[in-house]
């Protein structure tokens, strides 16, 4: 089911009503409706796959379990070891089992050498990369006894398959999800009301945001050999936009919908593009995939400890691994690996750690200096999500090789009804909306409160995109 | 709760209200702005009369000259050809137009592989949405679709069709921005000579267009003459057999599929003529049809 769809409209309030309503007097019920609310929302799109995640509660369930009763190392490490290759192995063969094939017969092929293993026809589940995250997130933590499993299925079961974060994250930790399925929720009018806020802000930064750019986009990467170098940057400049009005837009909706039942998720954007260099950017940007890899990869790894060697070594360890996990694909390893090399000064120079506030603290502009910091790390990421939103390797490579080849700079008609003009206005209004209000999670506050909401409703209505509407991105990792 | 649902109730009420008026003022500027569209156009016209008037796709619209029709007999011409258009849409216009008092003479309806075609575009459907107030437009749309909602939902038919009734098309229209082509000639030639010659026809054809059979049973004993014309197509065409299988379902049809076997440099692409093409196209039915 899609948050931007007719079904999630009833699907909803009738959750909402049942869950405050109905089963208000009992946890235990409440935990059992939003379970089978949490399958249902799943099931709408392949009610098959739910087994998986079934299969995969399961398994971690009672290896927590397992994990609590026994105090040999060497048990524990197998119990983890297991859990590791069940969710790992879910994830190998349904995301990335045609990728090795082809890459195996590829490399092969590329030495003369033919070989003949057919590939397999197989679905990627949607959401498996999130809740097979959040599920062995749970059995490190047990296992590293920095917290006690649980011993009730239904909060696990719920904690995994919880209908706000499912499919597209934040990939909350057991840490600090499940306690609050075994807390008594209160509905408090304030958190809901904001809630109501975020789905309202998330639906805008989708619809009328992202998909209105996926149109653009969509238009440049699939002709870039006809288009222009103004073209071609601004096909980058539109993606940048449309991959965050999308991800971050699904984040703020999950967010707001898990405060209308009771729920505090864990903020997963902090207005990444405002961001003075990619230290920056990658405490912002999908802060709940950073922060777990950062807790259960990159830290194992002796994090910044060590040689220089060792820092280098994993960090870009982290960033390949990271853009691996985005798909089955060389252009997410390239992007991740062109974060490493980003990053990498910082690193060297001791300057990751450097902006941990917000730019333009108490401040209504920016200094030139932070302007230009700004400016340059958006440029970075711009041209790294070149290779994000490329078909292929060859793809990205002529696409950025035509950008400085093809020195034309005039705006061209992009054959969509639409005029580059008229998206440049609409960014331009969001970034400035972005901008004042980036100390909050909305910009729905202030004396202008409601002027602000019907601007947005108003916005969301006449420019929203309904007849070309995309699937979030983030569910097909 | 209370405040909850108060500030629920308002964000769906200023929602509603939003519509309501979004909708009201979408549908004025659409009535009374400038018509983008032959769609439009066709409902903006009253009590008119042509000589001829053709019906079709792009390969109406691109290859039908209606000045020179004019200019060389004497009798006024509309030309109806809507890029993508199939049967359907265009019995609809034939329709319209007799609810609209608009009379012709003599039609001339585009066939080929579109005999195969059922229904309506959504182009069509979605030019037609500002109109459903019209008693003509419902009945006409409430044929094909069974989206009641488009008529009870306030916005809900912008929002469906937003690419092409939503608020460019709306400001184009306020705005009096004209088309760029002559809605009234309804005349777009291709330009050019393509380089990649070739196409392809079904391999078999339906038992019977409903949408033909209706449009010759709309203008059976009236003053109007129908009749079935088919443009040419390049020589390189595959399954060009498919005309002879349409020429049996429609005897009296003039098939123009094999005029320009030998002339290649007239094609814009295998089934399109440029402007070249078109005129002399244009000729060959004036000589043959409205002299």
């Amino acid at each position: 089911m899609l948050f931007n769809s007719i079904s999630f409209l009833i699907f909803l309030p009738v959750v909402f009503i049942l869950y405050w309503g109905l089963f208000k007097k009992s946890l235990k019920l409440q935990n059992i409706f939003l379970l089978i609310a949490s399958y249902l929302f799943y099931g709408w799109w392949d009610y098959r796959f739910l087994a998986l995640i079934a299969a995969s509660t399961l398994v971690d369930f009672f290896i927590g379990r397992f994990l609590q009763k026994t105090g040999n190392d060497f048990h524990r490490k197998m119990l983890l070891s297991l859990s590791l290759l069940f969710n790992l192995g879910l994830l190998g063969f349904f995301k990335y089992y045609n990728f090795f094939i082809e890459s195996w017969m590829d490399s092969w092929a590329n030495l003369g050498v033919e070989l003949q293993v057919s590939s397999l026809n197989i679905i990627l589940p949607v959401g498996i990369s999130f809740y097979t995250f959040q599920t062995l997130s749970y059995t490190i933590d047990v296992y590293r006894r920095k917290i006690e499993p649980t011993s009730d299925i239904i909060n696990f079961s719920v904690f995994v398959a919880f209908f706000p974060q499912l499919v597209a994250g934040p990939i909350e930790r057991a840490k600090h999800l499940l306690p609050q399925f075994s807390k008594k929720r209160i509905f408090i009018e304030e958190r809901a009301i904001s809630g109501i806020h975020l789905i309202l802000w998330g639906l805008f930064k989708k619809i009328v945001i992202a998909d209105s750019c996926a149109i653009y986009v969509n238009a440049i990467f699939d002709n870039y050999e006809n288009m222009n170098s103004a073209s071609l940057l601004l096909g980058a400049f539109y993606f940048a936009f449309q991959i965050y009005g999308d991800f971050s837009g699904y984040s703020d909706i999950a967010i707001g919908t898990g405060r209308l039942f009771g729920f505090d998720l864990m903020r997963n954007f902090n207005f990444p593009y405002f961001s003075r260099n990619i230290a920056e950017f990658w405490r912002r940007w999908h802060i709940s995939l950073s922060t777990w890899f950062r807790d259960y990869l990159y830290i194992p790894l002796g994090g910044s400890r060590g040689s220089k060697w060792q820092q280098v070594r994993n960090v870009f360890i982290i960033f390949l691994v990271s853009g691996f996990w985005h798909g089955a694909n060389w252009t997410f390893v390239i992007w991740g690996g062109l974060h490493a090399l980003f990053f990498l000064p910082l690193l060297l120079g001791h300057q990751n750690r450097k902006h941990l506030n917000q730019v333009a603290e108490n401040k209504i502009l920016p200094s030139f200096r932070e302007l230009l910091q700004m400016l340059f790390t958006f440029g970075l990421t711009s041209f790294a999500w070149i290779f994000f939103r490329a078909d292929s390797l060859v793809d990205a490579v002529n696409f950025i090789k035509r950008i400085f080849t093809n020195l034309r700079f005039e705006l061209q008609y992009l054959s969509i009804e639409r005029y580059n003009v008229e998206m440049l206005l609409i960014i331009g209004i969001f970034v400035l909306l972005e901008w004042f209000h980036r100390h909050l999670e909305h910009p729905f506050s202030g004396t202008f409160k409601w002027v602000k909401i019907i601007a947005i409703i108003l916005m969301f209505l006449t420019l929203g995109v309904y007849s070309d509407q995309q699937e979030f991105i983030y569910f097909q990792f | 709760m209370r405040n909850f649902f108060k500030a629920f109730l308002i964000i769906v009420f200023v929602t509603l209200l939003l519509m309501f008026f979004l909708d009201r003022g979408y549908t004025y500027i659409f009535e009374n702005g400038e018509p983008r569209s032959k769609i439009q156009n066709m409902l903006q016209l009253k009590n008119k009369h042509y000589d001829v008037a053709f019906f079709g796709s792009s390969r109406t619209e691109n290859h039908i000259d209606c000045k020179l029709i004019t200019e060389l007999t004497g009798k006024s011409c509309v030309n109806f050809g809507i890029s993508g258009g199939s049967p359907g849409d265009m019995l609809i216009l034939m329709k319209l137009a007799k609810n609209r008092k608009v009379s012709f003479n003599q039609v001339f309806m585009q066939v080929d592989y579109n005999f195969n075609s059922a229904g309506i575009t959504e182009y069509f459907k979605a030019n037609l949405v500002p109109f459903i107030g019209d008693p003509a437009v419902k009945e006409q749309l409430q044929k094909y679709t069974e989206d009641y909602i488009y008529g009870n939902i306030p916005f809900y038919r912008y929002m469906e069709f937003d690419k092409i009734v939503g608020l460019r098309e709306l400001s184009a229209s306020f705005l009096k921005r004209k088309p760029n082509f002559n809605l009234e000639a309804g005349y777009s030639p291709k330009q050019g000579i393509g380089n990649v010659i070739s196409g392809s026809f079904p391999k078999k054809i339906n038992f019977r267009s409903q949408e033909l059979d209706q449009m010759q049973e709309l203008y059976k004993n009236s003053n109007t003459r129908i009749e079935f014309f088919t443009a040419p197509f390049c020589k390189a065409i595959k399954n060009r057999d498919f005309m002879d299988k349409v020429q049996l379902k429609l005897p009296g049809l003039n098939n123009y599929i094999d005029i320009f076997d030998d002339k290649d440099e007239y094609f814009f692409n295998c089934g399109h003529l440029n402007g070249t093409g078109a005129e002399i196209f244009t000729k060959t039915l004036i000589e043959d049809l409205l002299k």
